[in-house]
């Protein structure tokens, strides 16, 4: 037979019960830390440093305009040591801003972080000196090197070459990280044929802002892959990129054809990118214009290429036109090929619309050709004239509005402002060389022009250049001109989110996903949320 | 005059961490586990830094004692935002008495009007080092504190003290020891510029020896088991199970 209790006993009975769950689940919840834990800080603190001499190299740039000094300069020594400074300030209360520095060639601010960590890359260089670049080859793939973030271009091409091997897209200037053109998107002549340096990545090692390393690839982690490839440093640090290689050249023939008229300047630079297959023996290895204008020397930093007895029937044309159009094309050769190399550059050249007589060629080799802006940076660093504000403006415009580019920017707002003192560039690339998944935002036309304004100025006398670059911007939304800016440098969410388009909210998912305390980059201004205790 | 707080500081293995007895049960392992500041400690820290932060105190010190690995614990709490550090070199295990004598020799050099520890350790649980230390030096002691109010022209602490009662309040003559309990205060993290600031500033080094203090073990720790595994519980279907197992099982009714 059940027992049976009175109702005020059962009621009693469960009420103690209750009672106890409820003071032991309290008193358990009174010993919970907050899921955010301290900074562990000692597994760091002596790699991070702020001397002064530390602290005002981290808070400069290749432009020399922005300012911004970080809290703290963090000296790695390892890879491990990086995930380990990202994972502090993500699982921190406080979490700060890490900006991984590699030669700090921005141009504005962009690898600084206010307040920050600022992370010496060129340190961990030193460290791994001879060890983080290597050669394999791959039975589906073919050959590649696998490189660290921090490792420079110029290293890679000499490393690689000694395999007979080179990677096929490049940067105009070498002395940059790989960690830092793929960030952006890594863009020279060969683009227009081998797509930037972002299209010849196999596969790459990341810290994401969470601190964590993840491999990741177009077939493993493909959100991250795309996203960091081009992603401003937004979503990881680049430990190790695999990067596609070819068979190296030897040499280089090097040609430069001068124009007065622009229309027929860009009709035949689009007729030989439009021979672009990576097999097409009859294709251009390298392809890019700039303008030649009387502000400047005939020859200037980005290369000495025009014989000196030519300079006074070059100036007169100058002055004459004002403005003329260099075509600056390549095709490279060895030993085998030299032969046909001659007649290959003869049927690609014939037809061009190039002021006659005005045909200039170079035979180098091949080493020579990609690091030929060095030479002209050497000079400039003896002359003091290298670390000096570079006010750069860098743009992408598409192919129909280009004639109305030039019409209005180069014929109108740039002469009449008469202060050039750089290299503007002025070339074409297809769009097709692209990969839409990754970050790096481009036009939306198949073909667009890359115009860059490469400044240098004194520390006075930039703001005038600053002018001129705004004056640009302002007359492309006018004129509703879509150019989208490459290096870029926007300081409102709105200019963001346009310069991103039909892109901006996969970049914002992917921000949320990789750095959800957006801790990485701040320097670029994108988030401009003020970093927040997560409760 | 300027008032000088000093805080001991004790590396324990971190809270969070699954302790594992060693076979030979001699102890528990720390070789390889994360160790932490004690948390009943960080309480004390913060309260000092509260109190030199309400003007009452000019300096706040911190003090460690144990192998070099200690000055991890040290650094953090200078990052949490103590002035200067000390720290005690001693690779011997250092039990209530030891640590209460060496503590006393460092009053004698400091001087300070106000000593604060954690209540207890939460790797051994001894909850005596306070109340020694206050015996050693004769102060008057405020064990278990929820709140601390100072008084700094009658020179007094008034300390709220956690007790099976409820809370008992006691006023203590500086200079005074104080034992920190849990509800007293929410310690702060360590932030980047503080960090920063930590790397420069002084710790000051000792020896048991050079203090004149011998380390002598007078307590000897036998045996140390692991709790026993908890049984898995039981679903009951009514409350007539309920009271049939705590009548004929359990006992209890």
């Amino acid at each position: 037979m059940a027992l049976h209790y009175p109702f005020p006993t059962y009621f009693i009975l469960l009420l103690v019960t209750i009672t106890r769950l409820i003071y032991t689940v309290g008193k358990t919840e009174q010993w919970k830390a907050p899921i955010l834990t301290e900074l562990d800080i000692n597994n760091i603190s002596h790699k991070l440093h702020d001397d002064p001499e530390i602290i005002q190299m981290a808070s400069r740039d290749y432009g020399h305009i922005v300012h911004e000094f970080p809290l703290a300069v963090f000296r790695p020594s390892s890879i491990d040591d990086i995930a380990t400074l990202i994972k502090s300030s993500y699982n921190s209360f406080a979490p700060f801003g890490i900006a991984a520095r590699g030669q700090g060639h921005s141009t504005h601010g962009q690898a600084m972080a206010r307040d920050g960590v600022v992370v010496d890359m060129a340190n961990l260089r030193k460290q791994r000196n001879g060890v983080a670049i290597s050669v394999s080859k791959d039975p589906l793939m073919g050959h590649y090197a696998d490189v660290g973030g921090e490792q420079l271009w110029i290293d890679v091409l000499h490393t690689t070459l000694k395999h007979g091997l080179a990677p096929v897209s490049w940067t105009d200037y070498l002395y940059l990280t790989v960690g830092g053109t793929l960030s952006n998107a890594g863009i020279s002549g060969q683009s227009f044929r081998y797509g930037p340096q972002i299209s010849n990545v196999h596969e790459m090692d990341v810290i994401t802002g969470k601190g964590e390393f993840v491999t990741c690839s177009s077939q493993k982690n493909l959100e991250l892959f795309h996203a960091v490839l081009g992603g401003l440093g937004q979503f990881g640090v680049i430990a190790r990129a695999r990067i596609a290689l070819e068979p190296a050249p030897k040499r280089v023939k090097w040609v430069r054809l001068l124009y007065s008229d622009f229309f027929a300047f860009t009709k035949d630079q689009e007729r030989l990118i439009s021979i672009n297959g990576r097999k097409q023996k009859n294709a251009l290895d390298f392809l890019e214009g700039m303008l030649l204008m009387n502000q400047g020397p005939i020859n200037n930093w980005r290369s000495s290429f025009f014989p000196l007895s030519d300079h006074p029937r070059i100036s007169s044309l100058i002055t004459e036109h004002s403005i003329l159009y260099c075509l600056e094309v390549a095709k490279y050769y060895d030993e085998q090929t030299e032969i046909n190399v001659d007649k290959e550059i003869q049927v690609l050249l014939q037809g061009l619309a190039y002021i006659p007589g005005f045909y200039y060629e170079k035979n180098v080799s091949y080493v020579e050709f990609l690091n030929r802006v060095r030479s002209g940076e050497l000079k400039l660093q003896s002359q003091g004239l290298w670390d000096v504000p570079h006010p750069w403006l860098n743009l992408f415009i598409p192919k129909s509005q280009i004639l109305d580019f030039n019409s209005r920017v180069f014929k109108d707002i740039v002469l009449k402002r008469n202060i050039s003192s750089g290299p503007v560039l002025v070339y074409p690339t297809n769009r097709n060389k692209w990969d839409d998944r990754m970050s790096a935002s481009i036009p939306d036309e198949e073909v667009f022009y890359t115009v860059g304004f490469l400044h240098s100025s004194g520390f006075d006398t930039w703001k005038a250049y600053d002018a001129q670059n705004s004056e640009i911007l302002e007359f492309c939304r006018d004129a509703g001109i879509k150019v989208k800016q490459y290096l870029p440098n926007h300081s409102t969410q709105e200019d963001w989110t346009n310069h991103f388009g039909a892109k901006w909210i996969k970049f914002l998912e992917r921000k949320h996903q990789f750095d959800p305390r957006m801790i990485l980059s701040p320097g670029q201004k994108i988030f401009h949320k003020q970093l927040q205790p997560a409760f | 005059m300027t008032m000088k707080i000093m805080v001991a500081i004790k590396r324990v293995v971190d809270y969070a961490v699954k302790i594992r007895v060693k076979a030979d049960k001699t102890g528990v392992v720390s070789q390889n586990v994360k160790m932490s500041m004690n948390p009943f400690c960080e309480i004390a820290l913060e309260e000092a830094l509260r109190i030199r932060e309400s003007g009452l105190a000019s300096e706040v010190v911190a003090v460690t004692m144990g192998p070099s690995q200690s000055l991890d614990t040290l650094r953090t709490g200078l990052a949490m935002g103590a002035d200067r550090g000390i720290h005690v070199d001693s690779s011997a295990s250092l039990y209530p008495l030891s640590v209460a004598k060496i503590l006393r020799k460092l009053v004698e050099i400091e001087k300070p009007a106000l000593l604060i520890l954690g209540k207890q350790a939460i790797d051994d649980d001894c909850n005596q080092t306070g109340q020694m230390i206050a015996g050693l030096l004769n102060w008057p002691q405020g064990t278990f504190a929820s709140k601390v109010v100072l008084d700094k022209e009658k020179q007094v602490a008034t300390v709220d003290r956690e007790v099976d009662d409820g809370i008992e309040t006691v006023c203590l003559n500086l200079p005074a020891v104080i034992t920190t309990d849990l509800r007293l205060n929410q310690p702060r993290y360590a932030t980047l510029p503080n960090i920063m600031k930590a790397k420069s500033k002084p710790i000051k080094k000792f020896t048991p020896e050079e203090l004149n203090v011998e380390i002598k073990s007078d307590l000897e720790i036998v045996q140390v088991t692991e709790p026993p595994k908890r049984k898995a519980g039981v679903i009951l279907s009514s409350v007539d199970e309920l009271i049939d197992k705590l009548k004929h099982e359990a006992n209890v009714i």
